[in-house]
């Protein structure tokens, strides 16, 4: 078999034996670090026509030095979708393409750029890097919890999560946009920073050579790679109005009227999700507390009847339907509210 | 990865033995070889040159050049002079690099078994079916001189390859 054929059937093997795989798509470069590469040349000749023993040169020895390298990629290729109040999570992936086994610690921040095109506007409570394990491409808290990978071999890949605290109330839409920077360092527990060697050189001795590219924030030759991610807030946008109209007064009925005692005053009160909503909004309960000024006109729609939900009367008992009135406060409530939908509750009041 | 290397490092280290108990008396040729890459320096006038330097500095990716330099040693002419090099297993000969004045050049893809012209060498592919070589097939390079070598003269040829 060749020697090529060799390489690349181990190299094959190495990337099978790696638990991490997805996006493994960086290959790093091929001679280990500290290998000793050798070389002898000979020499066959003859004098007067008689075939000489072959002679062997010396040994031009070199030990392949240690060339830092590693990337840095968002794995998701759009936004990660966040609910307000809730952590989000970004996956990212990082590739040691170095030709030695080293560690590596993560550091995220806040981007004011957004990689995906929109326009940054919130920074997340607070932002976490951890590793993937576990059930991996699947962030689970408590699981997911490493903040450093200590021992990455060479060509081996890892996950790791940006956890995003996202504000609660934060509108629908809104965007943080952050970066994960994965800097090498010496394998193991925590290893030390890299040093690029300078000054005299020894054949004989590993060096360390930086070789890493320009990532989102860093730049090349420093050890360090860098890649964006942001995420977007998926959220119901419920906005509420509230509207007055007078029916009727005791002198003047329907034409005309003013608001005198005894005028009836019909309340509109729209509840609205939003159509850019990304969810249905669920579990909506409306309040309205009267002003001490009116009186809640209990059969407006019926007998006991004084509330009108979407053209449906309801009864002002506290029972199955979702109106109620008690005490000058009406509340009702609504099951789920689709993006762009709206509830329209409707009562009358009377002036004291 | 390591297996490769490992591989290729016993075949050397039969080969460079074998040649040690051989060459025990006393040879007209001596062989010295020396790897060597270039760096980029500032001169005493600020202007960039490219210098060679000892291989110390080699991370992967680096082209190394080798230089291997036979000289006569005796009194008399000696001929048919070849001189043959392993490429490192860690490494890949640059194509085109060798230098091949006054000398028929010929490389092998087998360990150095058997040698031939560039244009001539196959190899079987992963399909099984045989292709033409490429430089990173390479395994042997060799160098027959074309005159012999007169007592005292001496005769450099070099190639480069690239750490892997």
């Amino acid at each position: 078999m060749l020697r090529h054929d060799l390489k690349r059937m181990a190299s094959t093997l190495a990337a099978a034996a790696l638990l991490w795989s997805a996006a493994d798509t960086a290959s790093a470069i091929g001679a280990d670090a500290g290998t000793t590469v050798s070389n002898t040349a000979s020499v066959v000749y003859t004098v007067n026509a008689v075939v000489q023993p072959a002679v062997a040169s010396n040994a031009a020895d070199f030990v392949v030095d240690r060339l830092v390298d590693l990337t840095v990629t968002a794995i998701p290729v759009t936004y990660v979708s966040v609910t307000p109040a809730a952590d989000g999570a970004f996956l990212f992936s990082v590739a040691n393409t170095s030709n030695a086994t080293l560690g590596f610690d993560l550091i995220t921040a806040n981007n004011a750029t957004d990689p995906f095109g929109g326009t940054d506007n919130f920074d997340p409570t607070t932002l976490t890097a951890v590793v993937d394990a576990g059930v991996l491409g699947t962030y689970e808290p408590g699981v997911d919890v490493a903040t450093t990978m200590d021992t990455v071999v060479e060509d081996g890949t890892f996950g790791v999560w940006v956890v995003a605290a996202i504000p609660g109330g934060q509108g629908n839409l809104d965007i943080a946009a952050i970066t994960l920077t994965a800097t090498a360092r010496e394998p193991g527990a925590g290893g030390a920073a890299l040093v690029e060697e300078v000054g005299a050189e020894d054949p004989l001795v590993m060096e360390t050579v930086f070789g890493d590219g320009v990532g989102d924030t860093d730049a090349a030759n420093d050890a360090s790679y860098s890649d964006s991610g942001a995420y977007q807030v998926a959220s119901a946008d419920v906005t509420i109005t509230k509207t007055e109209t007078l029916i009727s007064d005791p002198i003047n009925a329907g034409v005309n009227p003013r608001h005198i005692p005894g005028a009836v005053v019909e309340y509109e009160v729209t509840v609205t999700n939003d159509a850019l909503s990304a969810f249905p909004a669920t579990t909506l309960t409306i309040s309205d507390v009267l002003p001490g000024d009116v009186t809640f006109a209990t059969d407006t729609y019926g007998a006991g009847f004084g509330i009108d939900l979407d053209g449906l009367a309801l009864s002002n008992a506290v029972d199955a339907d979702a109106g109620s009135e008690a005490g000058g406060t009406v509340t009702v409530t609504v099951p789920t509210l689709a993006a762009g939908a709206s509830a329209v509750i409707t009562f009358q009041v009377t002036v004291n | 990865m390591k297996y490769a290397v490992a591989v290729s490092l016993t075949v050397l280290i039969g080969v460079t033995s074998a040649q040690a108990v051989e060459s025990a008396g006393n040879t007209a040729v001596e062989i010295k070889i020396t790897a060597e890459v270039e760096v980029t320096v500032k001169n005493a006038d600020g202007i960039e040159e490219v210098k060679r330097v000892p291989a110390a500095k080699v991370p992967p990716g680096t082209a190394v050049i080798y230089t291997l330099n036979a000289k006569n040693t005796s009194a008399q002419p000696v001929a048919d002079v070849v001189m043959t090099d392993p490429i490192p297993a860690a490494m890949e000969y640059v194509d085109g690099s060798v230098s091949a004045q006054d000398a028929r050049v010929t490389f092998s893809v087998d360990g150095g078994k058997s040698f031939a012209a560039k244009e001539a060498l196959k190899v079987r592919g992963e399909d099984g079916a045989l292709r033409a070589a490429v430089p990173a097939d390479y395994t042997h390079i060799r160098w027959q001189l074309e005159k012999p070598l007169a007592p005292g003269e001496a005769r450099a040829v070099s190639f480069r390859a690239r750490v892997e």
